[in-house]
């Protein structure tokens, strides 16, 4: 069983330069930048980063802490807008668009995985993973078979009326795991997803993660851990803001650990 | 969806205890108090209402101007409803616009009233009215029984349910006989009974009498009385679409066509007005006929200003509520980022928030109507007032209700919604909001504008009071302490042989004096604090013209009365007031305050010794003046006073000394006993019955301060939810400024000025607020307190006081917490 995604071109682990982008990349930022300024400071989180990721990848965005991987990360789920440059998502041009605009386009094909889990208190294990449905506006019927199904995908269906903090940190990251996916989006983003997690937790999670790439969604998750970016294809380094580096991982590594 | 988010929005406040019980309680008990306030309000501005013919019910009043004091353009001269005998039956002749015209005399004194059916057993009765048949025509008081004819036969009465049960018990009440000693000494048959009078009829009565016995009696039954005593009040119904212009103009030419040769000669005209019912109870500028218990009134003043603490509680509740809510948005700021990250959009997010608000602000007013169930019978105890809860069950409270907690949710709810709402999703997924650090700037206005209003009640409440205890403690130029007043026997009084009411009152006099423990005994036919006999009578000296006439009144009373109430003398000799000894009889021998000898144009008090006066058509002389004193409550102005000399009145009072009270009591109501066999005792203190003209301001003044104090302590709810986020916003830095060596009483005064210093604010905004609003207030009395910079430093004081202590505790408990777990959750 072929584990490369359609499209994906070969690793390559020279000096050479990375291939252009194909053109069905699920992701494509040309000359992104993000500029965070106050009154008295002015400084630049993102400066001219160009990236794309094709559809089906597994890529890991990787540097020091305040790199500009969290902002990157936070322009390519929509949930923030470049200061410049350009940015499309599934060939849509994203840029200009308002936050009406970039919620429409992200609802039900973006996933999120956080590091802190967020998950809302105030909703059982079903509910938070129901959440995404019901800003879809799906039947009751509908929500109820894909909530249960994506709880089942990562075993957590037994603790459905549990509240997150009846559950270790592992279990959450299972549950915001199962509401990225619930609502079947071709992308997931995760930012450092096992990050709050001890090493055994850490792999649960990041198998659960290859899992859903090796069923074709796109995976773009920003860690620290090296070996959480070995589950990965490719790894982009991001330093002060650029891109400095990326490298292709063999295939299949994930799975054969 | 809905479900949806009302499930969190439980769940929400659920978790959120200690938050959600400050934002509900603050609420309910802003909203409770609202409630009360409307029922007050509602029952005073409903009085009258529910009459039938209502739209077509006028009071005739009467307005009188003498020659050449015409009023200025839009100056409201004085109204009164003070109306003669004839007036009434003339109006029915010559005014066709009149459907029916009813006149109502009230007792003026207690009814003594007994029956046969309850031997041994007598009563006073004060809501007694005289009233013509049409009466019960007119006005929607329903008879249970008997009708309304009765009222047109001389020897029938009506009766209240109450009073039919009081001395009938459960027997059929018709054809029962009660005697009745007031104006009209007499037997009467209960040819009916009326439902009981609702407390919001201006008009109070339990017993109704025919006003034709009335006019066959005493002063009435002279022809000649027939427009000169206006101790009637007359009530007329308009025909259906009659113009009461009109009316107006035409019972104005009757009055102008009887008016006394008196007033005619001093050039007076008299204009007719129609007051219309649902005005008069709370008109206090126009009196009319009240009676020891008849009249309701009411103080448009006390509405609007209750009016206006209401609605300021409410705005201090739902500021209170904003507050709290944007506060808690940071708390709440990584679920948006959550939501917004999984699809939500904005709308959605403010359709959330406005669900929690909507369901706080429901649970409030569900709790609202239990403190406000629990508050009416505190108010009603506090300030006697008849709050029954009745406008609970209308349609139109509900509805009134509803979109006040529709719009309040609006208002409450929109702005927490709109700020909850706006947070940047990448941001507000960090626990950072992405807006201006929560709305800092806005809720330190609304906390400032909480104490605005706060201030403002504070201050109000300090000066209701100060003006309470002004008005308690003035010198009134007349001592009323250890003064005790004895009504003279009724039984005796009425219908008894000219003269026996005085002879009576004299005997019952000589026989207290020689009480050890009485120390003087005075007789009058007024009391202080009680009014005078004659209002409005014209004064003028011997010799000038009638035109240049002053308004005087006229108490009688006896020589040793002005001992005995302390009346200090400015000029003349008590002697010449003196009544010769073999005298029976009052005459035109008179006493006169500074204001009147002023008024009457002497030049000082001695000049005014000695000369002759015109007192109403009567030939008077002045023999003494005494200092001016206060008769009446502060909210009147001193009148141009004078005292007829009389051998006897019907009051009694006496000088005692403190020992012993009970005992001189008793010693009293023995000799009272013995002397007057079938009458009530009833005594007083002068110095209590004076005060109980001030019983509607001591009411104001409970209200005031019970409101005030809620408000206060809602919004000091508000500022300890505020403090407690805040010190928990600044854990960390408390813990950092700990480790670096911060005291406990340094980081108290840290957290704690900025909160003083938004109080601080507040004073110096509410300051000329409570100056304008209570000016107004004090307008209402003719001696008042001024309002000194110790009203507002009093104030600013209390208000500060209160904000620290709130803020201090929270921050004390901040300061004292461990660094080390505060540094470590970040």
């Amino acid at each position: 069983m072929s584990l490369t995604p359609p499209g994906v071109s070969a690793p390559d682990l020279s000096d050479a330069p990375p291939a252009p982008p194909p053109s069905d990349a699920l992701i494509r930022t040309e000359d992104l930048r993000r500029v965070y300024a106050t009154d008295e400071v002015e400084t630049s989180a993102l400066v001219g980063v160009t990236v794309s990721i094709q559809r089906g990848e597994f890529a890991a965005i990787m540097g020091p802490s305040g790199c500009g991987k969290s902002t990157l990360l936070n322009i390519l789920g929509l949930l923030d807008k470049p200061s410049g440059g350009e940015y499309w998502f599934d060939g849509t041009a994203t840029a200009g668009l308002g936050e009406r605009g970039r919620a429409g386009l992200r609802r039900g094909t973006i996933g999120f995985v956080f590091q802190s889990f967020n998950l809302i208190d105030e909703l059982t294990v079903y509910e938070n993973v129901e959440l995404p449905l019901l800003y879809l506006n799906l039947s009751a019927a509908e929500r109820k078979e894909r909530t249960e199904a994506a709880l089942d995908r990562v075993q957590m269906g037994h603790r459905h009326k549990h509240f997150p903090q009846q559950l270790s940190g592992g279990q959450q990251q299972r549950v915001a795991i199962a509401r990225a996916v619930v609502a079947s989006p071709p992308l997931i983003l995760a930012d450092e997803p096992t990050g709050n997690l001890d090493s055994a937790h850490g792999n649960e999670v990041m198998g659960l993660l290859a899992e859903m790439n090796a069923a074709g969604t796109t995976i773009a998750m920003v860690t620290h851990s090296p070996s959480d970016a070995d589950y990965a294809h490719r790894v982009i380094h991001l330093f002060d803001g650029h891109v400095v580096s990326e490298r292709f991982i063999e295939k299949g590594y994930a799975l054969t650990q | 969806m809905l479900k949806h988010y009302l499930r969190v929005a439980f769940r929400a406040l659920r978790r959120q205890k200690g938050y959600a019980a400050l934002n509900v309680a603050g609420l309910a008990l802003g909203l409770a108090c609202c409630l009360v306030i409307f029922q007050f309000v509602a029952l005073e501005r409903g009085f009258d209402r529910f009459h039938e013919n209502e739209r077509d019910l006028y009071r005739v009043t009467t307005t009188s101007t003498q020659a050449g004091e015409e009023p200025a353009a839009g100056e409201d001269p004085e109204a009164g409803a003070y109306t003669p005998h004839a007036l009434a039956p003339a109006l029915s002749e010559a005014v066709p616009e009149l459907l029916h015209v009813t006149r109502v005399h009230p007792e003026y004194d207690a009814a003594i009233v007994s029956s046969p059916a309850l031997p041994d057993r007598v009563f006073e009765e004060e809501r007694v009215f005289y009233v013509d048949p049409s009466f019960l025509a007119m006005f929607t008081f329903p008879l249970l029984s008997g009708d309304a004819a009765a009222l047109g036969r001389p020897g029938d009465a009506l009766v209240s349910e109450a009073m039919a049960r009081k001395y009938f018990g459960g027997a059929d009440p018709v054809g029962q006989t009660l005697d009745v000693v007031g104006q009209v000494e007499r037997s009467y048959r209960v040819a009916g009974v009326f439902r009981d009078v609702p407390a919001n009829s201006h008009l109070q009565f339990d017993l109704l009498l025919p006003v034709a016995v009335l006019l066959q009696q005493g002063q009435y039954a002279d022809p000649e009385s027939g427009w000169s005593y206006n101790n009637f009040a007359t009530y007329v119904q308009l025909r259906p679409g009659a113009d009461p212009a009109e009316a107006e103009r035409k019972m104005t030419a009757v009055l102008m066509a009887n008016l006394p040769e008196m007033w005619r000669e001093q050039g007076m005209t008299v204009r007719a007005g129609a007051q219309p019912l649902a005005d008069i109870h709370l008109n206090a500028a126009i009196t009319g006929p009240e009676g020891p218990g008849g009249v309701v009134m009411g103080d448009r003043r006390t509405v609007y200003f209750f009016t206006v603490i209401g609605l300021v509680t409410l705005l201090i509740a739902l500021v209170n509520y904003v507050n709290l809510a944007t506060a808690r948005a940071l708390d709440r700021s990584r679920e948006v980022g959550v939501r917004k990250a999984v699809g939500a959009e904005r709308n959605q997010l403010v359709a959330q928030f406005l669900a929690e608000s909507a369901l706080t602000i429901l649970a409030a007013a569900l709790l609202a109507l239990v403190v406000a169930a629990a508050l009416v019978p505190l108010v009603n105890t506090l300030t006697d007032t008849r709050l029954t809860g009745a406008s609970w069950a209308s349609p139109g409270f509900w509805a009134a209700f509803l979109v006040t907690l529709a719009v309040g949710t609006l208002l409450a709810g929109l702005y927490p919604a709109f700020v909850l709402s706006s947070f940047k999703p990448a941001t507000a997924l960090k626990g950072g909001t992405g807006a201006s650090v929560g709305g800092l700037g806005l809720r330190r206005g609304l906390v400032v504008l909480q104490f605005v209003a706060s201030i403002v009640l504070i201050g109000g409440t300090v000066v209701v009071s100060d003006q309470l205890r002004y008005m308690r403690e003035m010198d009134l130029g007349l001592k009323l302490e250890q003064v005790l007043t004895v009504d003279s026997p009724r039984v005796l009084r009425d219908g008894a042989a000219e003269g026996a009411s005085e002879a009576a009152a004299n005997t019952f006099a000589e026989e207290l004096r020689r009480l050890p423990v009485v120390r003087g005994v005075a007789t009058s036919s007024s009391l202080p604090g009680q009014g005078f006999n004659w209002n409005g009578a014209s004064v003028r000296k011997a010799e000038d013209d009638p035109t240049t006439a002053i308004r005087g009144v006229l108490t009688w009373v006896d020589t040793s009365f002005v001992s005995l109430y302390g009346l200090e003398l400015a000029a003349g000799d008590l002697d010449a007031f003196l009544l010769p000894p073999d005298s029976t009889e009052w005459d035109w021998t008179l006493l006169a305050n500074e204001t009147a000898v002023r008024a009457l144009g002497f030049a000082s008090p001695d000049e005014a010794v000695g000369r002759a006066v015109d007192f109403g058509d009567n030939d008077a002389v002045i023999v003494g003046v005494v200092r001016d004193f206060n008769w009446s409550s502060a909210h009147e102005e001193r009148p141009n006073v004078f005292f007829g000399r009389s051998p006897g009145g019907e009051h009694v009072s006496l000088r005692v000394g403190t020992a012993d009270l009970s005992g001189t009591i008793a010693a009293v109501e023995a000799t009272y006993d013995r002397l007057f066999p079938g009458n009530v005792f009833t005594y007083a203190f002068a110095d209590e019955a004076f005060d109980e003209q001030y019983r509607n301001d001591e009411r104001f003044a409970t209200l005031f301060t019970l409101f005030a104090g809620l408000a206060v302590a809602i919004a000091c709810l508000g500022l300890f939810g505020l403090a407690a986020f805040a010190a928990q916003q600044r854990r960390k830095e408390i813990g950092v400024r700990k480790v670096l060596g911060a005291s406990v009483a340094g980081l108290v005064a840290l957290l704690s000025r900025d909160f003083l210093v938004l109080v601080a604010l507040a004073v110096v905004i509410a300051s000329p607020l409570v100056y304008l609003g209570m000016d107004r207030w004090l307008e209402g009395f003719a001696y008042h307190v001024e309002m000194g910079p110790g009203v507002f430093l009093l104030a600013g004081a209390l208000a500060l006081a209160i904000a620290l202590a709130t803020v201090a505790s929270q921050a004390f408990r901040a300061a004292s917490s461990d660094p080390v777990k505060a540094l470590r959750s970040e």
